[in-house]
């Protein structure tokens, strides 16, 4: 026991209980939906990782962390809390898809920065020399100090040209920072003061309803129908010329080889064109279901380059017009959707 | 690899920091309060500090950063509470004016 007891490293014991801490409350931020919570639990996670910044030996910078940040910034943040709280804000859902993609993207992410993180030799290895550390070593203030007035005493010593050369300290940013502190507290203030007659008359008023989309069912049905049947037929015509060689020989036996025989005369040229225009059209189509607007005239434009396209190939005018009767309907009836439902649109705010 | 027993490398900080991260970004992404999406915007800059100060620790590594990592999580420090007093000003002005503090509804500015 007292053998397992003088094999454990404290070192490593303290950084994972500081790490564990503050890893577990900053995903409880995440978790909860309760805004007082995640006040509460983000003051846990910083108080954990100024413990971690004391285990690195930078105890100033946990002293500062702990000082501006769980003392000043959060105690702001929880004031922010307390004078926004009403009962509809405090506990605000995020939808499930939302939460799905938040998820892959962020597991992806974490595995990217942790594989990165021990990718690097010189990383994973330890310091050989621990021993030769003092705790000196740690006692950072007077030189952090020194370097905020502009004189690296900690660079005297260098033996590095190349790194002696950052030598001039941080005189400069820290003056910076300083007119921007004073400019922020002055514009801070500005902004956060209470306008009375302005804010009693915002408050009496009620929040805007979410604007709620009236359907027209015989839009929607008769977009739903023309869109499908157009897809079936460009799906249709484009694995008929995908499965070409072969059933060129079979010469109208079976339907699809009727198909290809009608499709000859095109030229080779015309799928590619008329896929990718495709995928514009469905791209144009998620950005104006986001309801940007604009995007229609783009959903107008499409299916007539694509008729084009079809005319232009050799297929006749036709089916050229046929297509693009049958691609502009769902648009059509898509602007009268917009047009006709409460919220007002480009075309309303126009008139 | 018992982890009680193992000397603590920069790496482990980096995986620290980037679970702080990676938390702090997601927090912004998907919080509809606007100050939850400001609470995610601390979780991301302590994450980036942490890896600041690793860099600079004399206890992990023999070749570090030196002083000018502390340093520069120090002036991150001192600008993430200018940015949360700013945000935060600002919250409080859009509450005033709208009485919400759903970022969602905040696109007057839409064209």
């Amino acid at each position: 026991m007292t053998l397992l007891l003088a094999a454990i490293n404290w070192h490593s014991v303290t950084f994972l209980f500081f790490a564990l801490v503050a890893c577990a409350f900053a995903v409880a931020v995440v978790a909860t939906s309760n805004v007082v919570r995640m006040a509460f639990y983000l003051t846990l996670s910083l108080g954990a990782t100024s413990g971690l910044f004391f285990l690195a030996g930078a105890p100033f910078v946990g002293a500062m962390q702990l000082m501006i940040y769980v003392g000043g910034t959060l105690v702001l943040l929880i004031f922010g809390v307390m004078l926004t709280a009403q009962a509809r804000f405090i506990s605000m859902k995020t939808s499930g898809g939302e939460w799905v993609m938040a998820a892959v993207l962020g597991a992806s992410l974490l595995g990217l920065l942790v594989a990165t993180g021990f990718s690097i030799e010189s990383w994973r290895k330890p310091r050989a020399d621990l021993a030769a550390v003092t705790l000196a070593d740690g006692q950072t203030s007077t030189p952090i100090g020194m370097a905020l007035t502009g004189v690296r005493v900690d660079k005297l010593s260098e033996p590095s040209a190349a790194r002696r050369h950052g030598m001039s300290g941080y005189l400069f940013p820290f003056v910076i920072i300083s007119m921007h502190l004073l400019v922020v507290l002055i514009g801070a203030g500005y902004m956060a003061r209470t306008k009375r007659v302005g804010s009693r008359m915002a408050l009496e008023r009620a929040a805007p309803a979410t604007p709620r989309i009236r359907r027209r069912s015989f839009a929607v049905a008769g977009g739903l129908i023309s869109g499908i049947v157009v897809n079936l037929a460009l799906a249709i015509a484009c694995f008929a010329w995908w499965l070409r060689p072969p059933a060129a020989a079979a010469s109208g036996n079976s339907l699809l080889g009727q198909i290809q025989i009608l499709l000859e005369p095109a030229s080779g040229w015309l799928w590619p064109v008329l896929g990718g225009l495709f995928a514009a059209n469905v791209l144009l189509l998620v950005i104006v279901y986001l309801w940007q607007s604009w995007a229609v005239i783009g959903l107008v434009a499409i299916p007539l380059a694509q008729a084009a396209a079809i005319a232009n190939a050799g297929l006749g005018n036709v089916p050229a017009v046929a297509f693009a009767v049958l691609a502009l309907a769902p648009v059509v009836l898509l602007i009268v959707l917009m047009c006709s439902g409460p919220r007002p649109t480009m075309w309303e705010q126009m008139d | 690899m018992n982890p009680f027993t193992e000397p603590i490398t920069v790496s482990h900080y980096l995986a620290a920091g980037a679970v702080l991260f990676v938390a702090g970004a997601i927090c912004m992404a998907t919080k509809r309060n606007a100050l939850g999406v400001l609470m995610g915007i601390e979780l991301v800059l302590n994450g980036a500090n942490l890896n600041f100060v690793a860099f600079g620790s004399k206890f992990l590594r023999t070749d570090t950063l030196g002083l000018d990592g502390e340093l520069i999580a120090l002036f991150v420090i001192v600008l993430a509470a200018a940015e949360a007093a700013v945000a935060l000003a600002i919250a409080l002005n859009f509450y005033n004016n709208h009485t919400t503090i759903d970022v969602d509804q905040a696109d007057e500015l839409k064209g």
